[in-house]
């Protein structure tokens, strides 16, 4: 309906309102309420259909209209004293209807179904960083047990460079890199030609490995006991097991290779803790998925090349020999050197171990070609 | 065979009224029963009873609930019954039923309770504050009245009050009533009806012939004009008397006795808003169905009724009452 009809009905109630013919019209019936009756209405405490029977008597009498209006006006606010009435008299059920009416939920309802919708993405949020702290907490769990491997073994660092030569064998070009790389940022220049290597390169452990020590110790759960081990001393005897390696094996391919990984370990104490842990830095859920798989891989890496390197190197009477082919060969000994060449049983050599008992032990548990440097001068023995 | 037949019928026909004056006379009984208990009920709720006993107030619980519940709806549930009961008013109904068994004491309170809600009252319904005197005082005597009925009791209005509402409201409503009473026969007695039924002639004539100058200088289509909007005026008129009567209320309420919306709210019980809101719905309502007697019974075009509705609203602007000013008003 347009506004312009609405204000015409509007004009056309009032003007009829103010003409004297239609009050004449009003009120023919001649029966009124009653005092009682005008006031009962007014005070809104009529049942029902006594009220309907009235107010179709009001709208029709004017004089009695006049009555309630003054009535009502001299009483007060009649609707909210007649709610107040009905609040009284209500008991708990209706209470409760009148809550779960329709009324009421048609402007409850989406403020319901809102507070619901915040309610359980807050919840889905939390979850979500439940999965980040458990994922945490079992790289921080991880993390100590092959620390203190490492530092529990004194091979560990050789078995660490040594898996990483496993890693590094995947890619020439990333021992080339590592070769001409400084001592203190490696991983820079590594990382940036690795990118095919994946989570594995030496470039991304390294740059995991800077942020390690924050994982050894956690802001949301302090690990009690298993504390990141001191890098300097590892760093030590990494060098040390490179001097010696380079004394035994300089030529030789594995030495070679051994070499680069000892270098690399060298690199990588330089930098920071072991990569294993560092891995667990990634910063996403997946990132510290695959941490945990790299530092699970690589702790069995280790664990397979120290068991190698067990069985092919051998400490007998304070000598320290390597498996070399089918001889073991003492590790101070020099190719340059004279060699004495005897074999067992003979007379030089039943000579030399009745003034060198040692000797005689040391073949006898090493078992065939022994070379064996001993008091200055090479021995070997088939 | 036909014998047989027809005492058949008799006989349930006996039956059915059998068990239907069973059925009235159990509903009786315990309404009857409702209405004991209630009235003891009553009796106890009151803060001071001036002695009554519960056969004094019986008789005015009855007709209360006869009045006001089982004249409107015969069958309501006896819950309702009970319900009615427990809401009248305790007090003031013990109160008014001491004062019509002439007890002193309740005079007394009465008087000194209401005294001042009376002279309010009074004043309210009168011109001056003599008037208003004359009246607080003439409405004790109406209360005890002046004759007597046949049990020897007087004839006073106390005997309508029902304990319904409340007291105070009752004698404000037996105020004015007897204000507006005192009214007209002091009216009669200065001006004639008569002359006031001049008068209203005479102030129609003078609207008429504001009508007949005001809207068109040409006096075809001023007559044109004028008997369309009488048209318009009595469809008007129907549709009004075709509201539900709530509405229609409303309608008079606000339109002819000229109360503000929360005056007429009040009246209803609702809220102004509330108000508000039905009048604009009423608005619509009035609309189309006057449109609809128009075309469909006088047989206008939309397109008439639409340019008539919208001359209104511009004519209306000013002084409307010339163009509205129609003599025809009588039902259709």
């Amino acid at each position: 309906m347009k506004a312009a009809h609405k204000q015409a009905i509007d004009h056309l109630l009032r003007n009829i309102g103010a003409r004297a013919e239609e009050s004449a019209r009003e009120n023919l019936s001649g029966e009124h309420l009653d005092a009682d009756e005008l006031n009962s209405y007014a005070e809104g405490v009529l049942p029902q259909a006594t009220h309907a029977r009235f107010t179709t008597h009001l709208a029709d009498c004017r004089q009695c209209r006049r009555f309630v209006s003054d009535l009502t006006a001299s009483a007060g606010v009649r609707a909210p004293k007649g709610i107040a009435t009905n609040k009284v008299t209500s008991s708990v059920w209706e209470k409760l209807g009148l809550l779960f009416s329709l009324p009421v939920l048609r402007y409850a309802m989406p403020a319901i179904i809102l507070t619901a919708l915040i309610a359980i993405s807050f919840i889905v949020l939390q979850q979500r960083r439940g999965l980040d702290y458990v994922a945490r907490n079992e790289t921080s769990n991880a993390s100590p047990e092959n620390l203190l491997s490492d530092r529990n073994n004194e091979p560990a660092t050789t078995q660490n460079a040594e898996g990483i030569v496993e890693r590094n064998k995947e890619s020439k070009k990333a021992e080339i890199h590592q070769k001409e790389s400084e001592a203190n940022t490696p991983a820079a220049g590594v990382g940036a030609d690795q990118d095919d290597a994946g989570w594995r390169s030496d470039g991304k452990e390294d740059r995991l490995a800077k942020a390690a020590p924050a994982i050894a110790q956690p802001s949301y759960a302090p690990e009690p006991s298993a504390a990141a081990p001191p890098p300097q001393p590892r760093t030590a005897v990494s060098e040390e097991s490179v001097k010696e390696q380079d004394r035994v094996q300089p030529g030789s391919v594995a030495g070679g290779n051994r070499n680069e990984a000892l270098a690399q370990s060298k690199d990588e104490a330089d930098a920071g803790p072991v990569t294993v842990g560092s891995v667990q830095r990634a910063p996403s859920d997946r990132r510290n998925t695959q941490g945990l798989a790299a530092g699970r891989e690589a702790k069995r890496t280790n664990e397979k090349m120290r068991s190698e390197v067990n069985e092919q190197t051998r400490t007998v009477a304070g000598r320290h020999f390597r498996r070399q082919g089918n001889a073991w060969v003492d590790t101070t000994y020099d190719s340059s050197r004279p060699t004495v060449n005897m074999t067992r049983g003979s007379e030089p050599f039943e000579e030399l171990v009745k003034d060198e008992p040692e000797i005689r032990r040391i073949t006898e548990q090493l078992g065939g070609e022994v070379i064996v440097v001993w008091k200055g001068r090479a021995y070997r023995i088939r | 065979m036909e014998k047989t037949a027809a005492f058949d019928e008799a006989a349930i026909f006996s039956i059915i009224c059998f068990a239907l004056g069973c059925r009235v006379t159990t509903r009786a009984v315990e309404i009857e029963k409702l209405l004991a208990e209630g009235t003891r009920r009553l009796l106890g709720r009151a803060t001071t009873n001036f002695a009554l006993t519960a056969e004094d107030l019986a008789q005015r619980v009855r007709a209360a609930v006869e009045k006001y519940l089982l004249r409107d709806d015969a069958n309501s549930a006896l819950d309702s019954v009970s319900n009615f009961i427990d809401k009248l008013q305790a007090d003031d109904l013990c109160l008014i039923v001491a004062c019509e068994r002439g007890e002193e004491a309740a005079w007394n309170e009465l008087v000194g309770r209401f005294a001042t809600t009376v002279k309010s009252a009074a004043r309210s319904a009168s011109s001056n504050e003599a008037a208003a005197e004359d009246l607080a005082q003439s409405i004790w005597a109406e209360l005890h009245g002046l004759r007597t009925r046949d049990d020897g009791r007087p004839a006073g209005k106390l005997a309508y009050y029902s304990g319904v509402g409340s007291l105070a409201g009752w004698l404000r409503a037996v105020v004015a009533q007897l204000a507006v009473d005192q009214h007209r026969k002091q009216s009669r007695l200065v001006q004639p009806e008569e002359d006031s039924e001049l008068e209203r002639l005479a102030n129609t004539t003078s609207k008429d012939a504001r009508l007949q100058f005001g809207a068109s200088g040409n006096p075809e289509e001023a007559v044109g004009d004028k008997l369309a909007q009488i048209e318009m005026q009595n469809a008007l008129f129907r549709a009004i008397r075709d509201l539900a009567d709530e509405d229609r209320l409303l309608v008079k309420l606000y339109y002819f006795d000229n109360l503000r919306l929360h005056e007429a709210g009040a009246v209803l019980g609702v809220h102004e808003a509330t108000a508000s809101r039905r009048l604009n719905r009423i608005h619509v309502r009035l609309h189309d169905r006057v449109e609809s007697i128009l075309i469909n019974e006088k047989g206008w075009t939309k397109a008439e009724t639409e340019r008539c509705f919208a001359e209104l609203a511009v004519h209306l602007q000013g002084d409307l009452e010339p163009l509205l000013a129609g003599k025809a008003m009588a039902p259709d």
